[in-house]
């Protein structure tokens, strides 16, 4: 099997360059990630992040043929060859696959990711029914590998101030989650033009998501609430 | 940063709103003229001359501009980043609509006085 | 760099690993305004800790009737009567508090009709001292690991923690008194090297599941803290005790949470039988790990195993119906679904025993304080260090961890630990003198590495270190092969003497991390080798078949290996819990 894949070290390389790897030992149910630890013993110097091997670190997130996904959880043989491998757009590269995560980070932490009670807390567990439980499922299971804002266009144009998809996805997992009692200041937060309302439902998110979640349908609800809210 | 003045949700809610308006209207006006025979500047002048019709031209002529102007103003928050070029673009989007729209309310409100 | 530009940082406390261990002692130490700085290899969420499926064990009593002595005696006798009773009380006394704290920090558990957290049964759960089934542990679907160190990340995002994402740590530093003074570590960013000084340091580094080839670990499980506390001079408690986790997907490993079992799921072999009826009659699919890990282990060598190879078993959930199975074990249904093509709400699983958790550790006692012998005392304290977590042996798992214990463990010695420090930061106010020797070994352990020139490949150590744990020091064990083992092992050492890198940028430089790694490997396979080759007994996960029972006169002892020489001492058992009356080694039946 062929890859081709982005290398790039700043210390030696003027400018990024695609080298052609060959494998022939593929095995039937082989991930991508199989094929990279493969080729990186051939080649040491090969950089990329990784660490689970079966899509819940988040660490493996890369631009593969086109469409990003996680190295671990993505089938050789769903690729087409030469495998196109690039690390995530739009974000700096710090060599190689391996990208400067922190612009993503930074969005995270914007949206407060964290659970706000402003009530004494009682000395047992915060009751929630389960229906009010069950509105958290599809935004808590969130990996933060980066593959879904880094496919955005929105993103792409304006990252210093869209938030992207991952971290809008975080901003409903607390404005859902009834336990927290600080819906208000997160929704005043996200009135602004750019926060969330760069999202113009062009759903590349959804589509790469290897968790199955749909930023854009909470990035919806963000916006219902919000109007619920005004009117 | 946030361009001044410049907001999230409203103009969300109103780019919907208007959306609304100004399919019903189309919708009402295809209706109205199909009912002509001919419709010349004569059988337009005639309709319009309708107060409910004049009024609901004149919303549609605010509406279609207020939605443009959101329009307009993503696309520019979308692709023009240096803040001066921003500016100047929102300054002559805003002129070419705001002129546009009271050229069509003068003709509009002259016609009825007409 | 040269060694005297290194920039120094100081802090009042060093986290070593970011994983739910590390960051429940970060929130605990940023809350009470102390400066706190966590290094971790990888960014927080990536830690393994993220992949703790089925829960934690608190006797909340919300599904059945339970308490916390019960969830005592079950862990005492999980551990095969080799766990510490003054530290399990204290664990399974504070799991209620730890739990709710939990819950406040955010974590999205499954909830019950009335509202309270979901509870699931898991195996070597009992009510009444080894009555009935008991339900006690607490669950997000099956992903309670990643809920509970992203809420604990995100928690420690409000408390403004420091940071060190993606820094290694090289080595530990210290005075000439042995005070634990702070962390030789570098940026993988950059390369560039950092001294941090701090009054006391956590190692919370997890475990060394590396060191096997078929292992449920993430790559990153490479034992840096426990090699870390080995070359500082202190010794490992109770490697020999590796736990094999019953349901790793055959041939590949990744876990399907013991939960499966939990919710109904069984166990069968080719005939189709329920083989855990002939191992464990009450318990069932429910007995401890040890027990089920044999039970398949030898319906395997005995000709009853599933496939083409019958080298595996097959667990059934196909009966749960897809809405249990889509409501409660949603995250292993994708990864069937993922690495086998298979639903399991409709097809059973092909699972074999594969390695999973590193019960031994760096001694502590239950305040989380790292303790070593000197002299005829058994636990002296090293000031300035402490260990929470996998890394860590307090000793609460023993010979043999409960599921449902690990997440428990962590979260409840990282916070004990914590607080001792503390305290422990009111006394010491101000940064002791380093001893700048052990500033020059932590710089030249990361400067070997540059040397160029032929030599061993890493990556070919590895596999080879993989394949020697895999063939030596597997389930079951013998003496001739666990002294093969302790041979292959050093020969596997004095090759890397004489490993080279290719691979010399300073920026994010994976062939000199994945070499230190190895290095970290090495020492932790020598310790577990050393370790299960001297304990002439069966207990836990411990198997000698040369020796099939447990001998409580001779070995209800703790084992201690140090490096130097590979020395071996030993250490007894506290059997004296904190305030209840101590439970006697029974025979340990389920």
């Amino acid at each position: 099997m062929r890859f081709k894949i982005y290398r790039y070290n700043p210390e030696t390389d003027k400018e990024p360059w695609m080298q052609e790897y060959r494998l022939d030992d593929i095995r039937p149910g082989m991930m991508l990630l199989d094929a990279l630890l493969a080729i990186k013993e051939k080649d040491p110097t090969l950089g990329f992040r990784r660490s689970c091997k079966e899509g819940v670190c988040g660490s493996d997130g890369m631009n593969i043929n086109g469409t990003n996904g996680l190295a671990c959880i993505t089938l050789l043989s769903d690729l087409k060859e030469p495998v196109e491998i690039r690390p995530l757009p739009r974000l700096p590269v710090i060599r190689d696959l391996i990208v400067d995560m922190e612009p993503f980070y930074k969005q995270y932490r914007d949206v407060k990711p964290y659970l706000t009670v402003k009530d004494p807390l009682p000395e047992v567990e915060l009751k929630q029914s389960p229906d009010d439980r069950d509105k958290l499922d599809g935004l808590y299971e969130c990996i933060l590998c980066g593959c879904c804002t880094t496919s955005c266009p929105s993103f792409w144009w304006n990252p210093d101030k869209f938030l992207g998809p991952a971290a809008l996805l975080q901003a409903a997992r607390f404005i859902m989650d009834t336990r927290d009692q600080a819906t208000g200041e997160r929704l005043d937060a996200l009135d602004d033009p750019f926060k969330l309302f760069r999202c113009h439902t062009i759903m590349n998110c959804v589509q790469v998501c290897p968790k199955g979640l749909n930023p854009t349908r909470a990035i919806g609800e963000i916006k219902k609430i919000m109007v619920k809210k005004s009117l | 940063m946030s361009a001044p003045g410049l907001q999230g949700l409203r103009p969300w809610i109103v780019q919907r709103i208007s959306a609304a308006f100004i399919a019903v209207f189309i919708l009402y006006f295809t209706i109205c003229i199909a009912q002509f025979e001919v419709f010349d500047f004569d059988h337009w002048q005639q309709w319009l001359a309708l107060p409910f019709n004049n009024m609901a031209m004149a919303l549609f002529i605010v509406a279609v501009l207020w939605h443009a102007w959101i329009g307009v103003r993503d696309v520019i928050l979308d692709y023009v980043h240096p803040v001066v070029l921003r500016m100047f673009l929102f300054t002559l989007v805003m002129s070419v609509l705001v002129g546009s729209g009271l050229w069509g309310l003068r003709a509009l409100f002259n016609l009825h006085v007409a | 760099m040269s060694i005297q530009n290194i920039e120094r940082r100081r802090f009042d406390a060093l986290i070593i690993g970011a994983g739910g261990g590390g960051l429940r002692a970060a929130l605990q130490l940023a809350e009470a305004e102390a400066s706190v700085a966590v290094v971790s290899k990888v960014f927080p969420t990536r830690s393994h800790t993220v992949a703790a499926q089925g829960g934690m064990n608190a006797a909340l009593a919300n599904v059945l009737p339970d308490n916390w002595h019960w969830h005592m005696f079950d862990t005492v006798k999980g551990s095969d009567y080799l766990g510490d009773q003054d530290a399990i009380e204290y664990m399974c006394r504070a799991a209620p508090k730890v739990v709710y704290e939990m819950e406040h920090f955010g974590v999205p558990f499954s909830r019950l009709d009335n509202g309270k957290i979901y509870q699931r049964p898991f195996g070597g759960q009992s009510q009444n001292f080894g009555g009935d089934q008991a339900a006690r542990t607490c669950a997000a679907a099956d992903r309670t690991g990643h809920a509970i160190l992203h809420s604990l990340y995100q928690q420690n995002i409000r408390a403004k923690t420091n940071f060190f994402d993606e820094y290694f740590a090289v080595d530990l530093l210290k005075d000439e008194a042995g005070n634990v003074l702070g962390a030789f570590v570098f940026n993988i960013h950059t390369g560039e090297e950092l001294i941090i000084e701090a009054k006391t340091t956590l190692l919370a580094t997890g475990g060394a599941g590396q060191l096997y080839r078929t292992t449920t670990n993430a790559m990153i499980n490479t034992g840096d803290g426990m090699a870390m506390a080995l070359r500082a001079g202190l010794p490992l408690q109770d490697m020999e005790f590796f736990q094999f986790h019953p349901t790793g997907i055959a041939g590949r490993g990744m876990l399907i949470t013991e939960g499966a079992r939990g919710e109904g799921g069984y166990l069968v072999n080719v005939k189709g039988e329920r083989l855990m009826e002939r191992y464990a009659p009450k318990a069932k699919d429910l007995a401890s790990r040890d027990v089920v890990s044999r039970a398949i282990y030898t319906e395997v060598k005995e000709g009853r195993g599933c496939g083409p190879e019958q080298d595996h078993v097959m667990l059934k959930l196909d009966h749960l119906g897809t809405d249990v199975i889509q409501k409660r074990l949603p995250g292993i249904r994708q990864t069937c679904i993922t690495f086998l093509g298979i639903d399991p709400a409709e097809h059973p699983i092909p699972v074999y025993p594969t390695a999973h958790y590193t019960m031994g550790g760096i001694p502590t006692d239950r305040f989380g304080r790292v303790v070593t012998p000197v002299k005829d005392t058994p636990e002296e304290v090293v000031n300035g260090l402490y260990a929470a977590g996998e890394c860590a042996c307090v000793s609460v798992h023993g010979a043999n961890r409960l599921g449902g214990n690990s997440i428990l463990d962590i979260l409840v010695f990282g916070r004990a630990a914590a607080n001792h420090i503390i305290d422990y930061l009111k006394d010491v106010r101000y940064h002791k003198p380093m001893d700048e020797n052990s500033v020059d070994r932590a710089y030249e352990r990361l400067h070997r590495w540059d040397r160029t020139g032929d030599g061993e490949s890493v990556e070919q150590l590895r596999k080879d270190l993989k394949r020697t744990m895999e063939d030596n020091c597997g389930v079951f064990r013998t003496r001739d092969i666990l002294e093969n083992g302790v041979k292959e092992v050093h020969k596997l050492q004095e090759r890397m003497k004489n490993a080279r890198i290719t691979d010399h940028s300073g920026l994010f430089n994976t062939a000199r991390v994945e070499a230190l790694e190895l290095e970290n490997l090495m020492d932790v396979a020598l310790a577990t080798v050393y370790s299960a080759c001297a304990r002439q007994e069966s207990r836990g996960a411990h198997s000698r078949i040369d020796f099939p029972e447990r001998n409580d006169i001779h070995w209800m002892k703790h084992t201690l290996f140090f490096r130097e020489n590979c020395k071996l001492d030993f250490k007894p058992v506290r059997t004296k819990p904190l305030s209840v009356a101590s439970f006697p080694p029974k025979a340990r039946v389920y």
